[in-house]
C-alpha cells in the first residue's frame, strides 16, 4: 500500500499525537486529584477546567479560519483554504462541546439546563455561522464561486467571536448567568494553564490531522479529473 | 458530592466526543488513502 505521507512528516504527527495524549491524561489527573474544591458550586465546578479549554480552542480555530480566509481570497491558494475548512471543522468540533457541557454545569448550579441569555445565545449563534459554512462546503458544489463564499462566510463569521467574548460586559448583569469577573485559587489557575495547554495540543494535532486528510481528498480529485 | 453524576457526565461526554472524532479523522484518512491508492494503480494500467 503507497504511503500517504512522507514516514518523517508522518513521526512528527504521531509523536505529537503522544504527546497530546500524555498530556491529557496528566490534565485529567490533576483536575481530578490536584484542584481543590470550589465552595459554593461544589465538585461540580471542575467541568469548568475542560469547558473553558474549549471554548478558547473554538475561539482559536475561528481565528484560523478568519485570518485563512482572508489569505485565500488575496492570494487564491489552495492552502488557505484547507486550513480555512480543516480548522472550522474544529472550531464547530470543540464550539458543540462547550455547548454540550455547558448546560451540563448550568443546571445544578443555576438551576436550569439552558437560559437565553447573552453569551449562550452568541455562543450558539457562533455555532449555526460556522456550522453554515460546513454546509456550503460539502454542498457548495466545491467550485471557486462556492469556495469564495464559503470564505467570506468564514470572515464576517468571526464578529460573533469578540461578541461571545464580551457578552458578559456588554450586556447589563441583570441579563446574564455568567459572571463579569472569576477569581481563581492559585492551584486552580495552574490546572487551567496546563488545560489550556492540553487543548492547544489536541487542536495542533487534530488540525495537521485533518489537513493531512484535506490534501489526500485533492490528490483523488486531481487523479479523477486527469482521467 | 450529589452533583457528582454532572461530573461525571460531563467527562464522559468530553472524551467520548474527542475519542469519536480522532476514530473519525483515522477512517477518513485510510478511505481517502486507499480510493488514492487504487486510482494511481489505474493509472499506472492506463500507461
Amino acid at each position: 500500500m503507497e504511503e500517504d505521507l512522507n514516514p518523517e512528516r508522518r513521526g512528527i504527527i504521531t509523536l505529537l499525537g503522544v504527546i497530546t495524549l500524555f498530556f491529557l491524561l496528566e490534565s485529567f489527573l490533576l483536575i481530578m486529584v490536584y484542584a481543590p474544591i470550589e465552595k459554593t458550586m461544589g465538585i461540580v465546578q471542575k467541568i469548568f477546567y475542560f469547558h473553558v479549554s474549549s471554548a478558547w480552542i473554538a475561539f482559536l480555530a475561528f481565528f484560523v479560519v478568519f485570518i485563512s480566509s482572508i489569505l485565500f481570497l488575496i492570494k487564491r491558494e489552495k492552502r488557505w483554504d484547507i486550513m480555512a475548512l480543516s480548522s472550522a471543522e474544529l472550531g464547530v468540533f470543540f464550539c458543540f462541546i462547550v455547548l454540550s457541557t455547558g448546560p451540563i454545569w448550568g443546571k445544578p448550579v443555576w438551576g436550569v439546563w439552558w437560559s437565553w441569555e447573552p453569551r449562550l445565545t452568541t455562543t450558539l449563534v457562533l455555532l449555526l455561522i460556522y456550522a453554515g459554512y460546513l454546509m456550503i462546503r460539502a454542498f457548495g458544489g466545491g467550485g471557486e464561486r462556492s469556495l469564495k463564499f464559503a470564505a467570506v462566510v468564514g470572515i464576517v463569521g468571526f464578529i460573533d467571536v469578540p461578541l461571545v467574548y464580551f457578552s458578559v460586559n456588554w450586556w447589563s448583569p441583570e441579563a446574564q448567568v455568567h459572571p463579569r469577573r472569576i477569581s481563581l485559587e492559585p492551584e486552580m489557575k495552574l490546572v487551567l494553564i496546563f488545560s489550556l495547554i492540553t487543548f492547544t495540543a489536541i487542536f495542533l494535532y487534530f488540525l495537521m490531522e485533518r489537513i493531512k486528510l484535506e490534501q489526500i481528498r485533492e490528490k483523488i480529485k486531481i487523479l479523477k479529473y486527469e482521467r | 458530592m450529589k452533583n457528582l453524576p454532572y461530573l461525571i457526565s460531563a467527562y464522559t461526554i468530553i472524551w467520548t466526543y474527542l475519542c469519536g472524532y480522532l476514530i473519525s479523522l483515522i477512517l477518513r484518512r485510510r478511505k481517502a488513502v486507499k480510493e488514492l491508492n487504487y486510482l494511481a494503480e489505474l493509472k499506472k494500467d492506463e500507461i
